[in-house]
């Protein structure tokens, strides 16, 4: 408990940041990039109903300056290492994360919830994780510079988000504007056949 | 066994596969349900063969709270019914094709299967001939009905083994 103190993991923004690198993902991956995290922790705060960390509408859509310098402090800490523009876990940063998961801060719940964020999102493009979140939060289109680039290929991104199981039919159908059954029938399935 | 359908697998079954009279035989070994939802999403197709849902009883779910944060707190989704009512106790498989909904059943270890996996239980249970089987693996491949290519290659598996 002392270590976690020490390196002031029980600082929200902290702690996520060490736990969402310690997840796989379905690729089993543990790597994030900048992005990656930044989403997955946005979604996941969403996916809780509890915010605690703090997000801005920004270029790339809801952003968080407050994680970007927690992972920062978590790499001089020799917590976080850089590989190339992804962040992975120390030795050290493992062992307290495992204190993290064991401590009364996180419950079972919250945890699933953050691997749900990391299973549904980690192994998307940046354009596929970007198009998502602005669609599933609109609020976050706000200062964009991207959406209306990739809003131009909807289509194409709707129909890949559900072909990976991101989305459902209701949803799909909705950002296309049509019923979810129309949405299945007129889905390309000549790949397929 | 108990099953909770959603809309996209009574589509296949009723609609694409035909396979209204072989499901009502196989009703009377089993217990099939929808929920409201989905029955009013199947109920808007234009071909809906509308007698053919009775082979179903409709169940009003107590809406799973929980459940509702992984469908971004709405809940237009006929899945998010199902799942709800899969998860309420009363050892229901959810029955779903789409990927999403599948990911979630296995990410939170509730029961499911899809449709091509109620086919191979009716083939199991004598309900369906390697005729009938070859027959709806035409009407699939031939309609124009989102299937993921990993259900195509199990149902290939299931006329072909």
């Amino acid at each position: 408990m002392t270590e976690i103190l020490d390196y002031g993991l029980d600082s929200p923004a902290r702690g996520l940041l060490v736990l969402i690198l310690s997840i796989a993902d379905r690729t089993k991956q543990k790597a994030m990039n900048k992005l990656h995290f930044q989403k997955a922790i946005y979604y996941f705060e969403n996916l809780k109903s509890e915010k605690e960390v703090f997000f801005s509408n920004f270029k790339y859509g809801g952003v968080s300056f407050e994680l970007m310098e927690n992972m920062e402090t978590l790499e001089e800490s020799g917590l976080v290492r850089r590989v190339g523009t992804k962040y992975i876990l120390t030795t050290k940063g493992e062992q307290l994360a495992e204190q993290l998961r064991k401590s009364a801060d996180y419950k079972s719940d919250t945890l699933r919830k953050l691997e749900y964020a990391k299973f549904l999102l980690n192994d998307l493009t940046d354009k596929e994780l970007l198009f998502f979140m602005y669609m599933t939060f609109p609020e976050t289109q706000v200062n964009s510079i991207e959406f209306k680039n990739l809003i131009e290929d909807k289509r194409a991104y709707v129909e890949k988000l559900f072909a990976k199981g991101r989305i459902d039919s209701t949803t799909a159908g909705e950002w296309l504007g049509m019923e979810p059954r129309h949405f299945l029938e007129t889905l390309s399935t000549c790949d397929q056949k | 066994m108990k099953y909770v359908f959603d809309t996209s697998s009574v589509i296949v079954l009723l609609e694409i596969c035909a396979l209204k009279e072989q499901l009502r035989a196989f009703s009377a070994k089993h217990s099939l349900y929808v929920s409201s939802k989905v029955r009013e999403e199947f109920m808007d197709g234009r071909k809906t063969d509308r007698e053919a849902l009775n082979i179903f009883s409709v169940v009003q779910p107590i809406l799973n709270k929980d459940l509702l944060a992984y469908f971004n707190h709405k809940t237009s989704s006929g899945e998010f019914w199902t799942i709800s009512y899969g998860c309420s106790g009363g050892d229901c498989i959810c029955v779903l094709d789409d990927g999403f909904g599948r990911n979630l059943c296995q990410f939170l270890n509730i029961k499911y299967t899809g449709s091509i996996g109620i086919i191979n239980e009716m083939k199991n249970e004598g309900f369906l001939s390697r005729k009938d089987l070859l027959e709806i693996r035409g009407k699939i491949r031939n309609s124009n009905f989102y299937l993921s290519k990993t259900l195509l290659d199990r149902l290939d598996e299931i006329c072909f083994q």
